[in-house]
């Protein structure tokens, strides 16, 4: 090693998969796990004759996915094809964007490892078509190919090489699920492939600001994957370059089972390409009435909502971002706030109890067991002292397994805390009488002993006391005025 | 090998073309000539044409985001030269 330190330059190529109901340019469904070409039809399987015509949603889709992300729209763009043999691709070219992208120059905020935010902008975003899926063939005999995926819909999202490390690349990843969660255009699923990955790297000296040769690695599906490339192709290239051999630009294929990368092909030129717009596609004009009906349908982004809930509700940070991290849970918890009148108590319950019951049952905060309007109405019960807080997790298990109302679970298993000031006065004389060390304790000036007396009085209510009240009253009988 | 060899070559292995060495220098001189033609277009001097992305002044042909039938699986396959499972069997490529 010759001890200079290197830095990491990392963009990615991110693809994401638009939830739209049909294909791109043609009718036939995208739906996932379909048996294998039953979803495809002359234009996605590239006959020739066949006319494509743009989905209409899939335009609208890409453009709110600008707007989400600082882009610029431009206002006026068109399909080209991006010419390729590949048997995926059944028509010899892929259609994608190559001059004018649906949106432009934008950026997204990261938080990096030290807790800063950080700005990664975006070169481009554009719309462009999946390509069909080939498997092995038993033994040996060949690759077979479903068409299927053929003019899936697609969001290329392009960043500029602004991150340094696999920690702020899955940041960034994570951001743009969040923001495409919420602004609905794709689940993002990386199992199911609705969200896949490019990693273009290169490495320098960490005092150097001129960019070294990239590799780019195609194709990847997970966190993990996405992470141990980052480190692998880090440490090939500094190899390289601490042995004074250039690192080849190249398209790198990622071999999670050997953990290798291996060369794809070398890197082709966009000329290659033989990019040409698209003669069967007329060119895309979002007016300023289309553009303002789009503009419509953008909901309140993470980071508003985020800074939203901590002025709103006067919630700590930690929790305001914890509960806007995904927009059904900030659902969830603006429904429960409205309900319980208490916003602090609910974010309590969310991000406590709520969360534990939802990883323990594995569920979706959209399939919780416990409604927000339910949890509110537990926290009112609460909050007006009603129930303890040891009761209030005893009903909240019973709502958990029988989806009964806390109301009727409270008033059928008579829960209902003692808040009488009658009824507690008279078990805190009997407590005082019976437990004189304790009492001399307190009133020789010992404070703690107030806690083992409250305990006392819980043991003799059988847990209905409510406490708070109780330490009052022990208070008040043993110091008359 | 001449930089007009090299640049045959890789067009034809962009095309996924095997060129026998007796077509070469036939494609070569017809190639130079498609390009020499296409280049008169660039020589033309016109700023005031607008740079354009279709052939005829069209624009927004959409489609709402509405299923339409597909077609047979059987239907899909009858053109593929091999199949298996479903699929399109072709020589291995993965
Ligand atoms: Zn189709």
């Amino acid at each position: 090693m010759s001890g200079i330190a290197y830095e990491t330059v990392i963009g990615l190529e991110v693809h994401v998969e638009l939830s739209t109901l049909t294909k791109v340019f043609c009718g036939c469904p995208t739906e996932f796990g379909a048996e294998e070409n039953t979803h495809c039809c002359p234009v996605c399987t590239g006959m020739p004759g066949a006319l494509p015509v743009i989905n209409k949603k899939a335009v609208e889709y890409a453009v709110l996915a600008g707007l989400a992300t600082h882009c610029e729209i431009n206002r006026y763009s068109k399909m080209d094809r991006k010419n390729y043999f590949y048997p995926d691709l059944p028509k010899a070219y892929q259609i994608s964007q190559y001059d004018l992208p649906l949106c432009k120059s934008g950026f997204l905020e990261i938080e990096t490892e030290s807790g800063e935010t950080k700005k990664i902008r975006l070169n481009r975003i554009h719309l462009e078509e999946d390509a069909g899926k080939l498997v092995h063939a038993p033994n040996h005999s060949g690759s077979l190919l479903d068409m299927n995926r053929c003019g899936v819909p697609l969001l290329e999202i392009v960043t500029e090489p602004d991150m340094r490390s696999a920690q702020e690349a899955r940041s960034f990843l994570e951001s743009i699920k969040k923001i495409m969660e919420y602004i609905q255009i794709s689940d993002c699923k990386m199992e199911e492939g609705s969200m896949r990955c490019d990693v273009n790297l290169s490495v320098r000296p960490a005092s150097s600001d001129a960019l070294g040769i990239r590799t780019e690695t195609k194709n990847l599906n997970s966190f993990r994957s996405i992470t141990r490339v980052i480190e692998s192709e880090t440490a090939r290239q500094v190899q390289l370059l601490e042995q004074g051999v250039p690192v080849v630009q190249a398209t790198l294929h990622w071999d999670e089972d050997a953990g290798e990368t291996s060369v794809l092909r070398l890197k082709e030129e966009a000329q290659d390409y033989r990019y040409f717009p698209d003669p069967d596609l007329a060119p895309i004009h979002v007016d300023d009435a289309w553009f303002a009906h789009i503009q419509s349908f953008l909901p309140e982004l993470p980071e508003a909502r985020r800074k939203r809930f901590i002025e709103q509700y006067k919630l700590p940070a930690d929790a305001a971002a914890l509960l806007t991290s995904d927009a059904a849970l900030a659902d969830y918890y603006e429904a429960a706030a409205e309900t319980s009148q208490s916003n602090l108590t609910a974010c309590h319950w969310i991000t406590g109890e709520l969360l534990r019951l939802l990883k323990e049952k594995e569920v979706t905060v959209s399939d919780s067991p416990i409604g927000p309007g339910a949890l509110g109405q537990l926290i009112q019960f609460i909050d007006r002292g009603a129930i303890s807080g040891s009761q209030a997790k005893e009903v909240f298990d019973i709502m958990a397994s029988t989806g009964e109302s806390p109301e009727s679970i409270i008033r059928s298993r008579s829960l209902v805390q003692i808040s009488d000031s009658g009824q507690l006065e008279e078990i805190a004389a009997r407590v005082i009488q019976n437990n004189p060390k304790s009492v001399g304790d307190y009133l020789a000036g010992k404070e703690k002993a107030i806690g083992f007396l409250v305990g006392q009085m819980m043991k003799e209510s059988k847990g209905k006391a409510n406490p708070k009240l109780a330490g009052e009253i022990l208070t008040r009988l043993m110091n008359p005025s | 090998m001449s930089i007009q060899d090299q640049w045959l070559r890789h067009v034809a292995d962009l095309a996924k073309l095997a060129i026998s060495p007796e077509d070469e220098e036939t494609l070569i001189r017809d190639m130079g000539q498609i390009l020499e033609f296409a280049n008169r277009l660039s020589a033309l001097d016109i700023p005031e044409t607008p740079v354009t992305a279709h052939g005829r002044p069209i624009q927004n042909v959409l489609r709402e985001d509405r299923p339409t039938p597909s077609f047979s699986q059987e239907d899909i396959l009858a053109n593929a030269p091999d199949q298996s499972g479903g699929c399109v069997r072709i020589p291995t490529v993965i």
